[in-house]
C-alpha cells in the first residue's frame, strides 16, 4: 500500500465515522414527521374565524411540537451515548415561532408565516446537516412565495397541505434509513 | 493557508488513527460517552482511556463524569482547539493526497 493509499484510507475511515455519528445524533426525520402531521391536522382549522382558528392551533401545537422534539432528541442522546446540545435548536425554534406570528400579523395571510417557517427549517437543516430538510424547506418557501404572489382563494389550505405532505413524506423516507428509529 | 509543507502541519497529538477517530466522532456529536466511542472505534476500555487522556492533556477534549443512579458515565466533548486541530489535520491530509508533495510537481499550478 502506498503512502497515498494509506492517507486515502484514513480519510475514508474518518468520513465513515462522521457519517455514522451524524446519522446517529441528528434524527432529522422526527421533527419533519411530527410537524408535517401537525400541518395536515391544521387544515380543518383554516376556515375558522378568519385565521383565528389556525392561529390558535399553532399557538398550542408549535410549542408542544418543539417540546416533543427536544424530548426525543434528549432521550435518544442519553440512550445512545452521543448527542448534540439543544441551545441552538431552542433559540431557532423560539425565533421561528415568534417570527411566524409577527409575519402572520403583518401579512394577514398564511404565506408570510410559511416563508418564515421555510427559512427556519433551512436553519434547522444546517444544524442537523440534513440536505433533505433543506430541500423540503426550499420547496415550502417556493410554494409560499407562489401563493403570496398569485393569492389563490384557498392559499392557506394549499400551503398547509404542501407543508404537511412534503414534510411528512420526507420525514418518513428518512426514518426508514435510521437504524435507531 | 500556511506556506509550510502540509506534512509539517501535521499535529503529533492528532496524527494518530485512534485520536483522529475520536475527534471525527466529536466533530459531529457535541458530546459522546465512553461506550459510544468504544463501539464506534472498536476499542478496548484501556486503549480508549489512554488516547482520550492524551487528547485531554493537549487541551483538545474535555471529560465530564456524571452519574445515572449509581452508574457512572463519562462524557467527552471536543474543545474549540480540538475542533480546529482536527480540521487542520484533515486539510493537511487532503493537501498531501492532492499531491502537493509529489517530486517534480510545482505547487501553485501554472
Amino acid at each position: 500500500m502506498t503512502k497515498d493509499d494509506e492517507l486515502t484510507t484514513t480519510l475514508e475511515e474518518l468520513d465513515r465515522l462522521r457519517m455514522h455519528t451524524r446519522a446517529a445524533v441528528h434524527p432529522a426525520w422526527f421533527p419533519l414527521v411530527l410537524f408535517g402531521l401537525l400541518g395536515l391536522a391544521s387544515i380543518p382549522f383554516s376556515g375558522i374565524g378568519n385565521g383565528a382558528g389556525i392561529g390558535l392551533f399553532w399557538l398550542v401545537a408549535g410549542p408542544a411540537g418543539g417540546v416533543a422534539t427536544a424530548r426525543y432528541y434528549t432521550k435518544r442522546a442519553v440512550s445512545l451515548g452521543a448527542g448534540v446540545r439543544g441551545r441552538a435548536y431552542a433559540a431557532l425554534g423560539v425565533a421561528l415561532f415568534v417570527g411566524a406570528w409577527v409575519a402572520g400579523f403583518i401579512t394577514q395571510s398564511a404565506a408570510g408565516p410559511m416563508i418564515v417557517v421555510a427559512l427556519g427549517y433551512i436553519g434547522f437543516a444546517r444544524l442537523d446537516r440534513s440536505w433533505p430538510t433543506a430541500a423540503v424547506a426550499a420547496v415550502l418557501g417556493v410554494a409560499a412565495v407562489v401563493v403570496a404572489v398569485s393569492d389563490p382563494a384557498n392559499g392557506d389550505v394549499i400551503l398547509a397541505f404542501v407543508f404537511g405532505l412534503a414534510f411528512t413524506v420526507t420525514g418518513l423516507v428518512l426514518r426508514r434509513r435510521d437504524p435507531l428509529a | 493557508m500556511s506556506d509550510a509543507h502540509p506534512s509539517q502541519r501535521l499535529d503529533d497529538v492528532v496524527h494518530q488513527r485512534v485520536r483522529l477517530g475520536i475527534l471525527a466522532v466529536l466533530a459531529e456529536a457535541d458530546q459522546a460517552d465512553f461506550g459510544f466511542l468504544k463501539d464506534a472505534l472498536n476499542l478496548t476500555d484501556g486503549n480508549l482511556s489512554r488516547h482520550v487522556q492524551v487528547l485531554e492533556e493537549a487541551g483538545y477534549v474535555q471529560v465530564r463524569k456524571t452519574f445515572e443512579g449509581r452508574r457512572p458515565r463519562t462524557w467527552i466533548s471536543a474543545t474549540r482547539a480540538g475542533r480546529a486541530a482536527f480540521a487542520s489535520e484533515v486539510a493537511a491530509l487532503l493537501e498531501l493526497i492532492a499531491g502537493v508533495d509529489r517530486p517534480g510537481r510545482k505547487s501553485g499550478g501554472g
